[in-house]
Formats: C-alpha cells, structure tokens, sequence
C-alpha cells in the first residue's frame, strides 16, 4: 500500500474521470485507507450537491413576457456577413491570379482549364488578364508592381474582415456586452 | 447545429415566434447564471428578460458554427458583470476568493436525523457558495449544472483555461474543507 494519502487534485480528477487511467492506482489505495475514503465520501457529497443545487424558477410566463416585448426591439441587418463573404471570394481569385502569374503554372492552367467550372474559369480569365497587362511591362517593373499588387490586397483584406470586425465587436460591448 | 443554423435564419427572416423555441430552450441555463452572479430576487427576472432582448437585437452577429447556448451563456455573463458594476454590488467590487477562505465557520450542524442531516448540509453548501465571488460561482454551476467543459466556460467568460480549471479546483477544495470542518463538528 502507498502510505501517501491521495490529493485534493487527484480526487476531483478522479471525479471528473480525467485521468482514467490513474483510477486504478487510486482505487487499490482507497481499499485500504480508511482516511482516503472518507475524503472521497465527502467530495461525492459535495459533486451531488453540486449537481442537483437549482437556479430560482422563473415565471410561468417568462417566455411570454419576453415574446411580448421583442415588436418593440428591431434587429439590425447584418450586410457585413454578405460583404465580406464576397470580398473573400474576390481576393482569394486575385491571390490566386496572382500565384498563377507569377509561378507560371502552365500544367496547372492547363489543368483547371480542363475543369468545366465557372469558379476556375474566372480565375483564369482573370489571372490571364492580369498576366496580359504585366507581360507589357519588363521584369524589374514587373516584380515591383506585383509586390505592390500584394501589398494592396493584404491591406485590402485587413480593411475589409478585420476592420470591420473590430467595429463589429466594439459595437457588440458597447451595445449589448455580450 | 444545422437545426440552429436554420431556426436562426428564420428568426432572421421576421419569424419572431420562432423565438420563444430559444428562449425556451435555454432559460434554464440563463436563470442559473443569473441566479449564481445576482443576489436580488427582483431583478433576476429582469436581467433574464434583458438578456433574451440582447440576444435576440444582436443575432445577426451570431456565428451560425457556433453553438448558441454558448454564446447565450456569454451574453448572460457579462450582462450580470455589467449590471453588478452599475449597481456597484458588493459582491462584485469587494468579496475576494480569500476573504471567503478566511471566513470563520458559524452555525452547527447538529442534527441526528439523516435527512433532516442531508437538507442541512443542502442548505449550508448552498449558503457557502453564496458567499464565493460571483466567478467562482458561475464557474461552478456552468461546469457541474450545465455540463460545460473548460474550453467553453473560457470561452463564455473570456478568461484562460487554466484560470477556469484553478478557480474550480480551488472552489471545490474550499467547499470540501467546509464539509468535512462541519462533520468533524458534529462528530466531536
């Protein structure tokens, strides 16, 4: 037997059943700590307590009080999930474009250009178009602009998702704290 | 979850009357955090009602892979926290863990009735409790009466983890002390 009583940690873990596997090592000790068992005794009491102590009742008609009053409550209409699915969509194609572009993918432009879909076909209208434009310009003007491109469209992601979702949750505190 | 998704959209939509299926599903689990952070009788039903009229105003920002009765749980939460900062409750600004730990233990508990026994040390569990700060408490009852796990309680009440786990470790070892000082009593 190990003389060392058990912890309050290890009963709670025992209780929350987090350590399964320390459950035997526990269990052999209890048979044989009368001191241990009492513990164990009472943290059971405290668990059942626990569970079965009620929060007040609410009124009968607490639903219907709350139905009642939502006509004088409007909720506002949310155009930034729309928004900002759309604007993701969009930057994820120029991201794309842009990858394509620069990587020269062919296999890979052949490939989608096999896949009868309109979302790969935009892509590559558009990676081609942009293609198209930088294929005017020589390659130092080339990669200072493409640099630049990327610039803009992280800035532009940052702006659309995460500035708004700044406000968003800003409003949130302010107006509700949730 | 897709059944949320769907009941929200509804709601969304101008279907008030799908509303009350919230309200109705979680207002127990509103009540018990109310109950847990507000101590004045009278304005629990209030806050419950308030917190319903917050959801329902900002469920357009709710995030439909979220579960809803977790983020009902946060709004409820901080709307207690808000209301206790307004009212400057006690229990808010000036009760600490420690002060309850070094509380000392009143009252006996004397009966030799086992029942009579067990609603005795009902009452007493519940009144130690009481006297834990509202934290403690909600962090006891979203973990042992509504069977959240840590990661959501986090979540609701926008503390780590690891916070979630000491204050209810250290919540139940107190409680436990409490029991057990009360038995040796009794036993004496």
């Amino acid at each position: 037997m190990n003389s060392k009583h058990l912890t309050d940690e290890e009963f709670q873990d025992y209780l929350d059943e987090r350590h399964p596997a320390e459950s035997g090592y526990m269990e052999e000790h209890l048979r044989t700590c009368q001191l241990c068992r009492n513990n164990l005794r009472e943290y059971k009491s405290l668990y059942a307590e626990l569970k079965a102590e009620r929060g007040f009742e609410l009124s009968p008609n607490f639903a219907e009080s709350v139905m009642s009053r939502l006509p004088d409550v409007e909720i506002p209409v949310s155009q930034t999930r729309y928004a900002t699915i759309i604007m993701s969509a969009f930057s994820i194609l120029v991201v794309i474009s842009i990858a394509i572009y620069l990587l020269n993918w062919k296999w890979f432009i052949q490939t989608i250009s096999v896949i009868p879909s309109p979302f790969f076909k935009a892509i590559l209208v558009f990676g081609n178009s942009i293609a198209g434009f930088f294929a005017h310009l020589n390659v130092g003007i080339n990669l200072l602009l493409m640099s630049f491109v990327i610039l803009l469209v992280i800035s532009l992601l940052d702006y659309l998702l995460f500035s708004k979702k700044r406000k968003l949750i800003s409003f949130f505190q302010v107006a509700g704290n949730p | 979850m897709a059944e949320t998704s769907s009941l929200v959209r509804r709601i969304l939509d101008g279907d008030k009357e799908s509303f009350r299926i919230i309200v109705n599903e979680n207002q127990r689990l509103v009540s018990h955090i109310v109950f847990r952070m507000v101590y004045n009788k009278t304005d629990r039903e209030d806050l419950c009602q308030e917190v319903f009229l917050k959801v329902y105003k900002n469920l357009s920002q709710f995030h439909f892979g979220a579960k809803i009765s977790s983020w009902i749980a946060r709004i409820t939460y901080n709307t207690c926290l808000d209301f206790l900062k307004k009212k400057k409750h006690p229990a808010s600004d000036t009760v600490s863990f420690e002060d309850v730990e070094n509380q000392d233990l009143t009252g006996d508990y004397t009966s030799p009735d086992e029942s009579v026994k067990r609603e005795e040390m009902s009452t007493f569990l519940h009144r130690e409790i009481e006297m834990m700060p509202p934290n403690y408490q909600t962090i006891l009852t979203l973990y042992h009466l509504e069977d959240l796990s840590y990661t959501e309680i986090s979540k609701i009440m926008q503390i780590p983890e690891g916070t979630v786990k000491s204050h209810l470790f250290r919540a139940r070892k107190l409680l436990k002390e409490r029991l057990t000082s009360k038995y040796q009593k009794e036993n004496l």
